[in-house]
């Protein structure tokens, strides 16, 4: 598959996956990356677009509230599958293993969620037998006040104790971790009538 | 607490008395919600009394966010009526104070599974809404959910069977610095 279609070819330059490499495996408060405008901005309407149509459920519990798509895999709209193909291409899946270094089967989970005014997904870890990664690919631009951000919890003793790092969603951003038992994280109640819309799921090995 | 008349006379009426400890014990879910149940004297003083306890912060990111402190209850007509109602004797309960406030939360953890028992929860917030979380829900973890309505002066007593847990719902930027008191104690 060729990626340039959505992908920026700089991103997937050898010289600059080597970097992509260092700085995946020296973040902290775990392993993570941030690549900001990792897909094209026409791509991110498209798919806007196509988000448009599809049927967001409320997802209500002790840990979560927001509103989510069922498992994208299985949408027949065009766009949509066309970026299920990116994410699970060998092209992606060995930028992904280049980058983290951790061995991926090709098999992928994806869903559209849509976080709105006091939504918000307290502190959990994500792990779940043969995830490996989880990703997040960011569709619109919040700002600090809108609230929304991804935050990181550094652990001690492997239990979360206060948020080291907070990422704001910006459109065309691709943020991903390494799922492990640090992995703890969380999405900041949103507190403004700006929508935090994104395509998220993990990569399995 | 400790004088006659703390009770909404009407829950001492023995027929109300009966409907209620029959309702608690022969539901499917067996909970009871009763509103107004203090008189509005003793529910005043003991929300001011609640109020000014010591609380501390207590954070385990995982499970909990709020402050907390105790207080025990020995008012013969309330432990009375409990006993009634639960076919459980009881002399004194000791409650767990809550207060919380916007991002505060309590979440299911499998660290901190609660044994079965009887709970009673007070709740002593005026005009709290529901939309601003902070619900204390009870859930057997496989998607049936009994949501507590926030209602001032009100007493739910809820048993919490086998796999049955409870949870307070995130507090919302819509509390502001509004404070959420509940009182809290299992049997």
């Amino acid at each position: 598959m060729n990626l340039d279609n959505w992908i920026d070819p700089e991103h997937l330059s050898e010289e600059k996956i080597q970097k992509l490499q260092t700085t995946f495996s020296s973040n902290q408060p775990f392993p993570h990356l941030e690549i900001k405008n990792f897909i094209k901005s026409e791509k991110i309407i498209e798919l806007l677009q196509a988000l448009n149509q599809q049927e967001f459920s409320p997802k209500q519990a002790d840990l979560f509230q927001f509103l989510q798509t069922p498992d994208l895999l299985y949408s027949d709209d065009q766009v949509l599958k066309e970026f299920i193909a990116l994410s699970s291409s060998p092209e992606l899946i060995t930028f992904m293993q280049n980058v983290t270094n951790l061995k991926l089967n090709g098999k992928i989970d994806l869903f559209a969620s849509i976080y709105q005014d006091t939504d918000f997904l307290l502190p959990h870890d994500d792990q779940l037998i043969g995830r490996k990664i989880a990703f997040m690919l960011y569709l619109n631009d919040l700002d600090q006040k809108d609230g929304g951000a991804l935050g990181f919890y550094e652990t001690k003793n492997k239990t979360p104790t206060k948020i080291a790092k907070r990422i704001i969603p910006k459109a065309g951003t691709l943020v991903f971790f390494e799922v492990s038992a640090l992995s703890f994280h969380t999405v900041e109640e949103v507190t403004t009538d700006t929508q935090r819309i994104t395509l998220s799921g993990w990569f399995y090995g | 607490m400790g004088r006659a008349n703390e009770i909404n006379p009407h829950y001492l009426e023995p027929e109300h008395k009966q409907k209620i400890r029959k309702s608690f014990l022969h539901s499917d879910f067996p909970a009871v919600l009763l509103n107004d149940f203090f008189s509005k004297e003793l529910y005043l003083e003991l929300q001011k009394k609640v109020l000014s306890l010591n609380f501390k912060k207590d954070a385990v990111i995982l499970h909990h966010s709020y402050a907390v402190s105790s207080i025990k209850v020995t008012s013969r007509e309330f432990c009375d009526f409990i006993s009634f109602v639960t076919k459980k004797k009881v002399d004194e309960i000791t409650f767990t104070a809550y207060l919380l406030t916007w991002k505060d939360y309590m979440i299911l953890n499998d660290k901190y599974l609660e044994k079965p028992g009887i709970d009673l929860v007070i709740d002593l917030t005026d005009n709290w809404n529901a939309e601003w979380g902070g619900v204390v829900t009870f859930t057997n973890g496989k998607g049936t959910v009994y949501p507590i309505t926030p209602t001032e002066n009100s007493l739910a007593i809820v048993e919490r069977k086998k796999n049955l847990q409870k949870y307070i719902q995130y507090l919302n930027h819509y509390a502001k610095d509004q404070k959420r008191l509940l009182l809290i104690a299992t049997l």
